[in-house]
Order: C-alpha cells, then structure tokens, then sequence
C-alpha cells in the first residue's frame, strides 16, 4: 500500500510520524508461528467483540463489528491462513487495518509486541512462486529471537 | 490550462446552474410570443448569465467556452437592443447552444479541458454570425447611412452606441491580444491583413515590451489587479441589484446612494490602478447618480436603463483588464456625452464644488457639445500611414487609424503612450505611473511608435493634444507631490509581469478565436450608421465606427483642468480606498450569477463527502446518548437531576439529528426547472401545445434521490406529452382545452415525497396494453383475472410499447423501464392512475431520504434484520390449515383468498431458528414490485428508524443484503434487500425443480 494512500485514508498519520513509523513492525501469533505486518498499517487493535455474522461470505469472514459507528468486517486470520479454527480467549485480539477497501479487523491469536526491523533482516520475496512463498506472504524477517512471517495486507484483504 | 480540480469543478457546476437557469428563460421567452418589451428584463438575464459564464470560461482559460458564450452574448445583446427579434429558430439555437455547453462541461469536469469541441463551437459560432448577419443586413437595408450629420447622440443611438463599445470591445481584445499590428497592415482597406498579423517590427515591439514589462514589475501586481476587478464585480454586483430594486422601488433614497457608493468606490480604485477609461465613465455616472440622488433627476426607467448599460460597458472594460487589457472604453467620449445629455442643464454648468474633484472638465457639457461627432476625422485622408503616426499626434490622427482592429482604441491611447515609452528614460517621474506601462504591453498598437515621439510627450507639450491624455499628468502630479499617498503603489511593485505573462498565455486562447477576425467585417459597418450616420460616406468601411466612436480631441481646456486635478486627487485616493475597503464589508457575497431581482446567495456547497461524515457522527451520537443515559449500571436508582440533564441531551441530540439529515436535502426545483426546457422542446417536436405547471419545488429530497429521480420524470413526461397528451383536434373534439396541460407536483405524503407527474390526456389504454402484453408472453391468459392495476404496470416491463411507431421522443420502451428500476435504487414506489379521456396520474414515492431507513426490526434465531417498512404489506400468524405444499416443495399460504408463497429467511442465510413450523412464526407479507410473498421469520422486534450504512468492500456482494445499521444496544443488524430475497426465493424453487 502506498503511503500517499494511507495519508489520504486516514488523515491520521502525519509525514513525520509516518518516518517513525517505517522499519517498525506488529508481531503477532497465529498457533505457533510468529507473524508481522507493518505498523503503518495499523489503525488499532481490540478486544472481541461481539460479531454479527454475515450470510453468503467465505467461511474467513466472520462478521462485522461496530467500532464506533463504523461498521467493521472481521477476518479470521486463523481460518484465512489454512490453519484450523481455535476458539476465542483472552488473549485473541482483533488487529484493525487500514486498507483501501476499508478499515478491516484481523482477528488473531495474541498480538506480541512492535519490533524494529531493519531492511538488511528483511527478505522481501520477490514473486510468488518460490519454495518458501504463500501468496499471503510477503518475505521473511531474521531477528535474533527468530523468524517472523511478513504478511502480504493486500492479497490477505483481496477477495479469493 | 487551469489546474486546480476543485476550482474547475465548481466552474462547472456553477455553469450548469446557470444553463439550468437559462433555458426556463428562454422557454419563457419563447412562450411571450417574442414580444420585445415584456422580454427585455428576461433577455437581459440570459445575457447576463452568458456573460458571467464568458467571464468564469475565460478565468479558466476555456477557450472554447468562452467562445461560444462571447458568440451568443453578442448575438442577445443584438435581441436586447430590439434590434434582432427573435423567432423559434433563435431560441431552438439557443437552446442547442446550452446542449452544446453540456457536453462541453461534462468533459470540462471529467478532463480539465475543452478540448475536442472546437469544430462544434465553430459551427454554432457560424450560425450565430449568419444571424446576425443576416439581420444586420436587413437594418443596414432598412436604414441607409445617412451623410455626416453633426447630430448629437440622441437616445434613439443609445443602444447603438453600447452595441459599439461593446463590439469594439471584442475588436480590441482581439487586437490587443494578438501579436503587434504593423504600421504597413494598418491600411484601412485591409482588414484582412491586419488579422494576419505577422509583424516584421517584431524585434522592435519585443523590447518595447520587455522594458514595459520591466516597468511594470515596479508598479502593479497581479494580485492588486485581481483583487480590483474581484472588488469591482462586487460592486458592479451590488449596484446592479440595487439598481433593478430601484426600478420597482424608484423613492428609495438609500439604494441610490449605495449605487452612488458603489459607483463611486469603484472610480476611486480605477483611479488608483490608472484604468483612467473606467475612471471617467464611472465618474460620469456618479454625477448622474448624485443628481438622481439629490432629486435633480427623476428616478425614472430611462435613466436608471441607462445606468444599468452603462454598468455593463464597465464590466466590459474589467473583462477587458482580466485578460490583461487596460479597461479600455470605446467610444468614451461618446458615452460620457450621453451622461451629460442625460443630466440636468443646471446641474450641467455649475458642477458643485464636491463633485469636481478635478476631473471637472470632463464634465462640461460644452466640452461634449463641441467634441460630438463630427465629420472632423474623415477629414484625415492619410489614414495610418506611419509619418502621421508619428507626428505631434493631434488628436484626430488616432481616430484616423481605424484600420487596425484595435483603432477605436487608439484615440485614446496614442497620449497616452509617449510616457509609458519614454518611461525609461526621460521622465523617470513618471515612470512609475501604473497604466501607460500596462497598457503598453498589451496593446500592440502601440509598438510601432516606440521610437519616436516619446520625449515629445512631456505632459505639459503633451495634454494639449489630446484631452485622453488627462489621468497622467494628475496621477504623475500624485506621485510627486505626494510620495505618501504613492505608497500603496510602491508598496507593491515586484511581480506584475504575471499580468503580461498572463495576457500572453492568454494568446493562444483567445487569439484563434473567430470572433474578433469575423465580426468586425459584418458587425461594425451596421453598428455605426446608427449612431453615426456620418460614417456612411467614408469608403473605408472596415470600421467606419471608428470615427464616430472616437470623437476629436476635447477641448484643452479640460487639460488645464486635469492640470488642477493633481493634487485634488491626493486627498482623494486616501478617502477612495478607505471608502471602497468600508464598502467592501458592507457588500454582501454577491451572487455571481448576476441574476436581476437582488438574489443574494445563502447557501455554500460542501463537500459531500463531509457531510456524509457528519451524518455517520451524528448516528453515532445518538447511539453514545442512549449508551449513557440508558447504561445499565444505573438501573434500579433514581438520579433525579441526571434524568433532567440527560433528557437534555437527548433532546439536543434529536435536533442536531433533524439538522444534520436536513443537510442532504436538496429542493425538488432544480430538476423540476430542467423539464421546462424539455416540455418545451416536445410540444415543438410534436406539434402540440402542452402547458407546464410545476407545483410544490421547495420540496427537498435527499441528494441521491434528485440524481435519480430526474431520468424517469423525463421518461414520464415524455410519454404525458407524446402518448397522453392529444393532438389539438382531438382535444377540442373531446370538449377539452386546446393546450394540453402537465403538471409536475412535489409533496410531502407521510414519511415519504410524493412525484406527481398529471396529463389531462387521453389516458392509458387498458385494452391496448393487455393485447401488447399477451402478445410478449408477459400474460399468462387472457388476462381477464388481471386487475386495472396490474395491466397498467405491465408498461414499466423492460421493452414495453403499445406504441405502433418508434418516434424520436418515444416508442421503444425503455423510458418506463428505467422509471422503475431508478425507483427501486431509491427504494420508492410508483402508483399509476388512469382515467380514459381524462388523463393519467403517476405517482412517485419516495423515502424522505436514502441515508436513514424506516424499518422493521425482526429476529430470526440470533440474528437480527431490518426490512424497510416500505415493502411490509402487513404481519400473520397463519394456521395449519392455510398453508399448502406444492409439488417442487414450495409452501404457499392461503390469505384472504390470495395465495403467497414463503420464503423461509433461515433457510437463505443458514441460520438455526426458533421456530420451523410456519404456524409457530410469523409470516411477513412483502411486496416488491408488485408481486407478493410472505417472508418467515421468528419475531418481530419492532419499528425504527436508522442510518443506512454500507457493507465494506472486503465482504463485496452479500445476497439478500442491502447494507447494516447500527441498533440502538450498539449491535449490528442487517437491512433486507427485498428484491434480491425474491430472487433467491424463485432460484430455490428452480433448484428444487431441477432435482
């Protein structure tokens, strides 16, 4: 997602806070697996909610929300990603992004912490196709306490 | 290329406006039977809007635009003078016209650019001309030049004398825009020549330019002059609005002296910026306003007609300064006589002490009586030829360049000129003079002099020659002996060459133009004979106006006094720009549509997309209202003062709701004014005569709902006018009134507006369209069990016509189809009343608005819907007895003789309900477009009102879902979609029959 877009969306991020924001990523769980996505990204991130399942969608949506007069869909990251489903508790929390076709919340299994992570640490896949990629998945990031997946927002969020 | 989207788009959108205001207009003038007095106020307006969309056009460097618009204007200049009459081929090209400019604007908004629509704009441009040729002919026919005749201007030359200046105007922009006019092309017989305009004194004319582009830089900036001609609309604006309220108000001192003020403002600020042509019409007029004022002179039509003409030719002259001109006045002279004929003699000779403020001599009625046309210019035989050029330049030399488009401008310039050229050098004082420089760069005409006169002109050897040359030595007097009163100047010298470099940019827009090239030739020779018969004998005719228009040089006497202007003006200057800022708050926003009548525009356009915003907030707050006051946590105590203040809060919060919904909501009569235009054009097409009666255009519909509401009044008008509307004949045969009538009529009917499209024609053919029906297949049957109703509605069948003919208008079915589907999007309803030979009534029913929803909330296992109310026929609980199984395993229930099949909404969205026995549930009748169903569900929740909302995008179409709305508890809930329930309904029947 382009930056202008972002700025364009939410108004929220200022150029500035944008600078920060770069190299810094949301790490999150889903099972085992450690997972990050860009902190830009990010507009917020939430408790469950209470769900209003929706009819005639892919088993991945779960619902909407409301989230202060806006009414959010919900995806489940979990069902999305090919894993089995798992039932909510405490720790399972919903990652609210911001993307062009509207404000989407991700529900996951823990959402950890906000990492840096440097470009040298991060390989970007060039295309889908090699070994390793999932078209849900950007590239990989080595740190020190592991690899970490790089989500891919936009084909996540795009329709199958 | 004007790139600013915003800007551009309000231009169009402002621009439709005025189409939109037009075309009722010229109905209207079509429907007078184009009878010229009681149009005058009305062509008036049309000219008026033409014009200030010229003005916007030309701001955004739309060229095409601008082109047509100037084309037409002209042309209703020649209808406002009563001297073309128009005849229903004018207006059908007029309407044309507006189509034309539809379309352009149309692209305008979707490419930033007219691009692509020159070819077209010629075309009409053509016909315009040929119009107005033609007519001119036929005056020039009517009324032969008459020899040269000292005649003074009488008021019978008054039109003729505006129509010069204003035609001369678009001559001169012309000239003055394109490159320098070489002194060899200046040969009257050629006129030709001089449009061609290649310059071979180019190089020269270059640096003449340069330095006075150079110069300029020093003394006006482009800010300063836009912010002048942006002041000055305004006044004009407001004078013009007081003016047309004094017409029908003529005892009303205070709107004569806010007239007065106005005028008076704006001579001050021409003053300042040196427009010294404006300066002196509106110091003119500013006497005629004082005597009016005083009581001297009557308010009377004639004089205030005058008045307001002589507005229009200061706004030409602004337009002029917009594109970089000078403001320059043709045939000045002519009209400030024409101010003094129409003052009082009195008032006349002894100009009071107040009043003459230096510029006293242009007022002298002697001054006019002995500068009024003569035959004096033609006595100059040499005409252009360079030496005469050049000479001391008496006065009359100037009026003898008429060969040069730009020639009327000359007499007043080539005084002028000499200092703006020896700027540089000699005369540093004067240098800094705004308009010689300004001036000088635009207009070409003056490049060939450069060298030669320059020092000549020194304003002492220089004001004798020629009275134009008057605003220089007083302003250059200002600057001297008052540097204080320069300031302002000063303080803004750096950056005018935008001005210049905006005028040259202008060049490629304007220069093309066919206008100025064309209409000298066939417009002027006609324009002069009236005023100036004495132009007839002169063979030079490509612009025998210019004589008459430039009268010989006025009296030195008035450059004595300009002399002792001098230092009067500097108390002056302070004093006019003290007086034009206090003016300027007393302005209101004027309306820049120039309607007459002191329209004043109240309202602001938003972004809608903000309001959207605001009206999702305001949802939102009446759901965090109800959070509070109805939290739980306080259940079971009482809060005495809480309660109060909290009643409070939901009534405030009730208001803003009301308000902010309100916002959306646009008057029905903008659409309604459209189909004037179109009732118009049909009764022509057809044949017959058709009223139009609009009733109830105050009546405010969501926003989305005028987008779509307006297809389908067209489509049903079309068919009252074509289909239900008869032939005269007929009419009179069935003891009807000749005209047929259609009424359009808008009103509020419970929580809905009611469209109400009436013809008193022949009505709907029942048989007929049952026969068209059974023969498409769309009856099963005879159709016998049918009933009136559902016959009628067999029309909005996609394809549908009983017509045996498909005409232009209409006859291929597709008009009713899109009534009805346009309806569906805006969730409305259409209920049709007929009755044969006496005419058929639609009725349109519309939700007061798209973002709020009147619903039903109901339940079916856990999940909640709403089903807009407007589909609820009514609620059952049903017995074992009613319900019956079809073979397919359809369930169909028996009600009151009538049979529903059920759609059971658990089984579509997969949900685990309460009840599965139909008798345990509750069945909802719905109706959707005109078939019925029973939905079933579990419980019926209740009635309420909501903000629509969309579903994201991530979720793309959801079957049987409209959109979601947030419930008062904070939950969301899902709005049915009906139509797409009924779909889904037949499509499991398909699948069951299948299996």
């Amino acid at each position: 997602m382009e930056k202008s877009e972002i700025r364009l969306m939410s108004g929220m991020v200022a150029p500035d806070a944008e600078e920060t924001l770069r190299e810094k990523y949301l790490t999150f769980l889903l099972g085992e697996d450690e997972y990050c996505m860009e902190v830009r990204h990010v507009l917020e991130i939430i408790g469950m909610q209470n769900i209003t399942p929706i009819p005639d969608v892919p088993e991945y949506i779960m619902g909407v929300i409301n989230l202060r007069g806006k009414v959010v869909p919900l995806l489940d990251m979990r069902t999305r990603m090919g894993m089995e489903k798992k039932a909510f508790d405490a720790r399972t929390c919903i990652i609210v992004v911001l993307h062009s076709t509207g404000n989407t919340g991700l529900v996951v299994d823990r959402v950890k912490m906000v990492v840096n992570i440097s470009r040298d640490s991060l390989e970007i896949y060039k295309q889908s196709g090699t070994v390793l990629s999932h078209r849900f998945i950007r590239g990989m990031a080595r740190l020190d306490d592991g690899v970490k997946v790089l989500m891919n927002l936009d084909s996540i969020l795009g329709r199958d | 290329m004007y790139t600013d989207e915003s800007i551009v788009h309000e231009f169009v959108v402002e621009s439709m406006d005025m189409i939109d205001q037009i075309e009722p207009k010229l109905v209207d003038i079509s429907n007078a039977s184009f009878s010229k007095q009681t149009d005058f106020d009305t062509i008036h307006t049309v000219f008026r809007l033409f014009h200030s969309m010229k003005g916007s056009a030309g701001f955004m460097n739309l060229g095409s635009i601008q082109k047509i618009t100037h084309e037409t204007e002209t042309f209703l200049d020649l209808v406002r003078n009563g001297r073309v009459t128009l005849n229903n081929n004018h207006i059908s090209l007029l309407f044309r016209i507006c189509d034309l400019l539809r379309k352009v604007l149309d692209q305008v908004d979707s490419q930033m650019s007219d691009a692509g629509y020159e070819n077209q704009v010629d075309e009409f441009i053509g016909e315009l001309q040929a119009l107005m040729d033609l007519t001119l002919d036929q005056e020039r026919q009517a009324k032969p030049p008459a020899p040269a005749a000292p005649a003074k201007p009488q008021d019978a030359n008054l039109d003729g004398l505006f129509e010069q200046a204003r035609q001369g105007y678009a001559t001169q922009t012309a000239a003055t825009l394109q490159p320098p006019i070489p002194p060899a092309a200046t040969k009257p017989a050629a006129p030709a020549k001089a449009q061609g305009m290649s310059s071979p004194t180019a190089a020269l004319e270059e640096s003449a330019r340069a330095r006075e582009a150079e110069l300029l830089r020093q003394i006006i900036n482009p800010e300063m002059v836009e912010h002048f001609l942006k002041e000055s609309n305004e006044l004009m604006d407001t004078a013009e609005q007081n003016l047309l309220s004094l017409e029908g108000d003529g005892k009303n001192q205070e709107l004569v002296s806010s007239v007065f003020r106005n005028i008076h403002s704006f001579k001050g600020n021409c003053g300042m910026l040196g427009f010294s042509d404006l300066e002196k019409l509106s110091h003119k007029m500013e006497t005629l306003l004082e005597c009016i004022k005083d009581g001297e002179l009557a308010p009377e039509k004639k004089n205030i007609t005058l008045v307001l003409n002589l507005l229009d030719i200061l706004r030409h002259g602004l337009d002029d300064i917009a594109q970089g001109g000078k403001g320059h006045i043709n045939g000045l002279e002519a009209l400030l006589g024409l101010v003094s004929e129409a003052l009082p003699k009195k008032k006349d000779a002894q100009p009071k002490p107040s009043l003459d403020r230096g510029v006293k001599g242009f007022i002298q009625p002697e001054t006019f009586q002995s500068q009024t046309p003569s035959a004096q210019p033609f006595v100059q035989p040499p005409i252009s030829q360079a030496p005469a050029y050049q000479a001391p330049r008496p006065a009359p030399v100037p009026a003898s360049t008429p060969a040069a488009p730009s020639a009327p401008a000359a007499a007043p310039r080539p005084t002028k000129r000499p200092p703006a050229l020896a700027g540089p050098g000699p005369l540093p004082g004067r240098v800094s003079l705004k308009n010689p420089g300004l001036k000088g760069a635009v207009q070409p005409a003056i490049a060939p002099t450069p060298p030669s006169p320059a020092p000549a002109g020194i304003p002492g050897g220089m004001a004798p020659q020629g009275g134009e040359a008057l605003p220089l030595p007083p302003l250059a007097a200002k600057r001297q002996s008052a540097p204080a009163a320069a300031q302002p100047t000063v303080a803004q010298p750096a950056v005018s060459q935008p001005v210049v470099a905006q005028s040259a940019a202008n060049q490629p827009a304007v220069a093309p133009r066919p206008t100025p090239a064309a209409t000298p030739a066939p417009v002027t020779p006609n324009a002069a004979p009236k005023p100036a018969p004495q132009a007839a004998p002169v063979p030079l005719a490509p612009n025998p106006q210019t004589p008459a228009m430039v009268p010989p040089a006025q009296p030195a006497g008035s450059a004595e006094s300009a002399r002792e202007k001098g230092p009067s003006l500097k108390p002056l200057a302070a004093d006019l720009i003290r007086e034009a800022l206090n003016n300027r708050g007393e302005t209101a926003p004027s309306d820049t549509t120039g309607t007459p009548g002191g329209l004043i525009r109240k309202d602001i356009r938003v972004d809608l997309e903000k309001l959207d915003v605001l009206i999702d907030l305001v949802g939102e707050l009446i759901i965090a209202e109800s959070m509070v006051t109805q939290n739980p946590d306080l259940f079971g105590y009482e809060f005495e003062r809480f309660e109060k203040a909290a009643g409070h809060l939901a009534k405030i919060t009730r208001e803003i709701q009301d308000i902010a919904m309100s916002l959306r909501m646009v008057p029905l009569s903008t659409v309604f004014r459209k189909m004037i235009r179109l009732v118009h054009d049909l009764s022509q097409k057809s044949g017959k005569e058709v009223d139009l009666t609009l009733k109830g255009e105050d009546t405010e519909v969501d926003k989305t709902v005028i987008e779509l509401i307006s297809d389908p009044l067209v489509h049903m008008i079309r068919n009252a006018v074509d289909h239900g509307v008869e032939p005269m004949e007929e009419r009179l045969a069935a003891g009807k009134p000749p005209k047929g009538n259609v009424t359009i009529e808008a009103r509020h009917e419970g929580g809905e507006v009611w469209v109400i499209v009436r013809d008193d024609g022949r009505g709907m053919n029942k048989e007929r369209i049952l026969a068209k029906g059974i023969e498409r297949g769309l009856v099963r049957g005879d159709g016998s069990d049918m009933k009136d109703d559902e016959i009628y509605r067999l029309v909005f069948e996609p394809g549908f016509s009983t017509a045996d003919q498909v005409t232009d208008v209409s006859g291929r079915g597709v008009g009713m189809d899109v009534v009805k589907r346009n309806l569906e999007r805006i969730k409305g309803r259409i209920d049709i009343q007929t009755l044969p030979g006496q005419g058929t009534r639609f009725v349109l029913r519309i939700p007061l608005t798209l973002a709020i929803i009147e619903g039903m909330l109901i339940r079916v296992g856990e999940r909640r819907y709403i089903i807009p109310m407007t589909a609820i026929r009514e609620s059952i609980q049903v017995k074992p007895e009613d319900i019956t199984r079809t073979m397919d395993g359809q369930e169909i229930v028996m009600l009151r003789e009538n049979l529903y099949p059920v759609v059971r909404l658990h089984e579509i969205h997969k949900i685990t309900p309460i009840h599965t026995n139909l008798e345990d549930g509750l069945l909802m009748v719905m109706e959707h477009q005109g078939s019925l169903f029973c939905l079933f569900v579990d419980e019926l929740i209740g009635q309420l009102q909501t903000v629509i909302k969309g579903l994201s995008g991530v979720l793309g179409m959801v079957r049987g879902v409209s959109g979601c709305a947030i419930l008062g508890d904070g939950g969301v809930s899902l709005i049915l979609d009906v139509g797409s329930l009924v779909d889904l309904a037949s499509l499991k029947v398909d699948e069951s029959q299948l299996a």
